[in-house]
């Protein structure tokens, strides 16, 4: 292509995204189609990462294709191999999606779709995709090293176990908040509570399947997986119209959140062919057959945006979070537009893999683009729905009541017009028995797929079909996640404690092994249960934390890439890392800091507890409490939330000190050799 | 599924299957065979190579056995 032509096609593809932005961010009276949305953030995508990332290749790194990676000097056959790019695109782009860049834009909708989707784009292209790339590119050039080690090999020895100490906090609060998205999604829902309990005895089927009669055929197996999946999702509907065994399956919160903690501790000790690998080969497959399914889907309909570009509850008041716009919209969309979490990717075993230096842009900050174009579909799903059943779904009871006339009432207030009928029948359409605060994003996030899906395929008719197929999928890839995250816990634990207590590190002794899962899931299942018998619906008080632990991961990735900048020489492009680090710092620490002392009881977790304190010195119950017992359970949850925050922001600031400390050395060392050779 | 490779095969589709098939396992974390094969009897010709089902085996193990990073 000649100079010109490329030229002018890019010029075109800036003012096409201009145009697009132009359009979502200025519409204000009347609708926005969601291919606004899709056209500004795959044309800002494809801007950030033609020059953005261009430059960062070429004029920071040199990345050269002769310079031999690692899967070229080491090759093992295993570990290190030299993989084509698409094939290991396609790995590192699966090891990445999970939850959050689904659930995060969900919830930030209350705002509106205007914030969330602006942070999303801006915040992939300057902060998430730079990190993920830069990581790579740094593990590359240190042999495959895991984040964990290059920071303890370039920031000492106590950095590494204080990053150590941050991602266990972080394991603990990420699966009890996605525990509690599926807990959230499945109470009092026999249909989807029996579909996602038969995954269990289909991964058990699987497992023994390969284990015994065909090793290693895993395509074969999957498919079979997969019928057997949606034969359940069938037989969920005959279950939930049979007045017997709808009984059995309509669980409550606290019994559904036993289940998964009993789950969990099961699942993690158990052989891992028996659960964890075949459930891991099902989820897997099924996220990016459905990802892939919802951009189809996306695309062509086309559906409009009801929910208003922005809403009044910027101001801190919304039912879904509490907290204004700055910091927590940043905090709530977490990995759609940066997570902490893509850095342990990039550093594990995508850098074993790579063919050629260069090929890290196209893995690295590509699919991270891609992955934040999966929270810009999240985001649509959201927000095509009318605004007053999405925050009919998403208030907690204890703000619109448990009726759908008490809902629309309190929402119609909020001035977002909902009558009692169309919560009914959409309840209806989508066959469950009520979608009243149905929190946790998952449910939204379902109703929203199962229009737009059954707008492309099946009509109405099938609504009730994609709705539960949405649960299923979300529930299937939490709970993989949640079995291999206490695996991971758990080793965590031992490897830690270890030192302190011999007993428990020892790795393969069964005492050690059961005693350190049962630490862990009681861990996350502390949690868990506190947000499933929590009044507000517990999304409300966990998912901020979890936000603000997912942005620290990636502030202190942040700082291990602007503490090597300066020792690898590349000083004078520091503002690459250290902006989004800066902003990240800014956004994570005045979000921590309020969720801790903020004055008004709603977000501040000490607030809330005086104001119980108070009452309770008075032996008033505060509703939503029912007795006083609960709310003295309730002051203490607060606490506990409380001190976690402060665990994230001490591990926070703590590494920033490190990071400066490192900086400071790698400059005088600059500084000493520039003297020795003049 | 004969882990077969036609290493002359100019065959365009058979080798879009070949990438779609490591593509899908690689992201379960199975590496592909026939490499690792190839690599033991470049570098280690002493060495037994391992049958299929073993080196799956062994694959599945290093993968799960830890746990894995998932991501959110």
């Amino acid at each position: 292509m000649s100079t010109t032509l490329r030229n002018t096609v890019w010029i075109a593809v800036g003012l096409l995204g201009a145009a697009a932005l132009a359009t979502i961010a200025l519409q204000r009276n009347e609708t926005v189609n969601a291919a606004w949305l899709v056209i500004a953030a795959v044309c800002c995508y494809m801007l950030g990462y033609r020059f953005y990332s261009q430059f960062i290749a070429s004029k920071v790194f040199n990345l050269d294709a002769a310079r031999a990676t690692p899967a070229m000097r080491m090759t093992d056959g295993l570990d290190y191999v030299p993989t084509n790019k698409y094939v290991l695109f396609g790995h590192h782009f699966a090891a990445i999606a999970g939850a959050g860049p689904l659930i995060g834009p969900v919830l930030a909708a209350q705002m509106g779709y205007l914030p969330g989707t602006l942070w999303i784009i801006i915040g992939a292209v300057f902060a998430g995709c730079v990190q993920d790339f830069i990581v790579l590119v740094f593990s590359t050039r240190r042999d495959g090293e895991s984040l964990g080690q290059m920071i303890k090999n370039l920031m000492g020895r106590e950095a590494g176990i204080v990053a150590q100490i941050g991602i266990l906090a972080i394991m603990v609060i990420l699966l009890a908040v996605l525990g509690l998205v599926v807990v959230k999604a499945l109470a009092q829902s026999p249909w989807g509570t029996f579909t996602v309990a038969m995954t269990i005895p289909i991964a058990l089927l699987m497992g023994f399947y390969m284990r015994l009669f065909r090793p290693g055929h895993i395509a074969e197996i999957s498919i079979i997986g997969f019928l057997l999946l949606m034969f359940s999702l069938v037989a969920g509907r005959w279950v939930a119209e049979d007045p017997t065994w709808s009984v059995w399956f309509s669980l409550t919160g606290p019994q559904l959140a036993w289940a998964m903690i009993i789950y969990g501790f099961f699942a993690s000790v158990l052989p891992v062919w028996m659960m964890q690998a075949p459930r891991d080969y099902l989820s897997t497959f099924l996220k990016i057959g459905t990802i892939l399914g919802l951009a189809i889907g996306i695309l062509v309909t086309l559906p409009d945006l009801r929910m208003p570009a922005i809403t009044r509850f910027i101001d801190g008041t919304g039912p879904v979070f509490a907290g204004s716009l700055f910091p927590f919209l940043f905090i709530t969309i977490a990995c759609g537009a940066i997570s902490g979490f893509h850095a342990l990717i990039s550093s594990g075993t995508t850098p074993k893999m790579l063919e050629r230096e260069p090929e890290a842009r196209a893995i690295g900050y590509g699919a991270m683009a891609m992955e934040s174009f999966v929270a810009i579909m999240a985001m649509t799903a959201a927000t095509v729905l009318e605004p007053g059943v999405y925050f009919a779904v998403n208030s907690p009871g204890s703000l619109i009541g448990t009726t759908a006339e008490s809902a629309a009432q309190v929402i119609s207030q909020w001035g977002f017009m909902l009558t009692p009928e169309m919560l009914t029948q959409t309840a209806k359409d989508v066959g469950e028995a009520t979608i009243l605060s149905r929190t946790g994003g998952a449910p939204t996030l379902a109703i929203g797929m199962a229009q737009i899906l059954s707008a492309a395929i099946g009509g109405p008719a099938l609504m009730a079909f994609w709705y539960h197929f949405a649960i299923l999928f979300e529930a299937l890839f939490i709970l993989t996640t949640l079995t291999a995250g206490t695996r991971v816990a758990r080793f965590m634990i031992q490897d830690l404690f270890g030192a302190v207590v011999p007993a428990l590190g020892r790795t393969t002794s069964w005492a050690g092994n059961i005693a350190a899962t049962t630490l862990a899931v009681a861990a996350w299942g502390y949690f868990l249960y506190q947000g499933v018998v929590d009044p507000f619906g517990g999304i409300n008080s966990l998912w901020p934390l979890f936000g603000i632990a997912n942005q620290m991961l990636a502030a202190i990735a942040l700082t291990f890439v602007c503490v090597a900048f300066v020792r690898y020489g590349y000083t004078r492009y520091l503002l690459i890392p250290a902006t989004p680090l800066v902003w990240l710092l800014i956004c994570t620490i005045t979000a921590g800091i309020q969720k801790i002392w903020h004055s008004a009881p709603s977000i501040g977790f000490l607030a809330h507890a005086d104001m119980l304190g108070a009452a309770l010195s008075e032996g008033r119950v505060l509703a939503p409490a029912g007795s006083l017992e609960e709310m003295e359970r309730l002051i203490l949850n607060d606490q506990i939330d409380a001190a976690l925050g402060m665990i994230f922001l001490t591990v926070v600031i703590a590494m920033v000190g490190f990071g400066l400390r490192s900086i400071m050395k790698g400059w005088s060392a600059a500084q000493i050799a520039q003297e020795a050779r003049a | 599924m004969k882990h077969l490779k036609n290493e002359a095969s100019h065959n365009v589709l058979a080798m879009l299957f070949n990438r779609v098939q490591q593509s899908a396992r690689l992201m379960c974390g199975l590496p592909d065979y026939d490499i690792y094969v190839r690599h033991l009897r470049n570098v280690h010709p002493g060495q037994t190579v391992p049958s299929y089902e073993m080196f799956f085996r062994d694959r599945q193990e290093a993968r799960y056995g830890r746990g894995m990073a998932r991501c959110c």
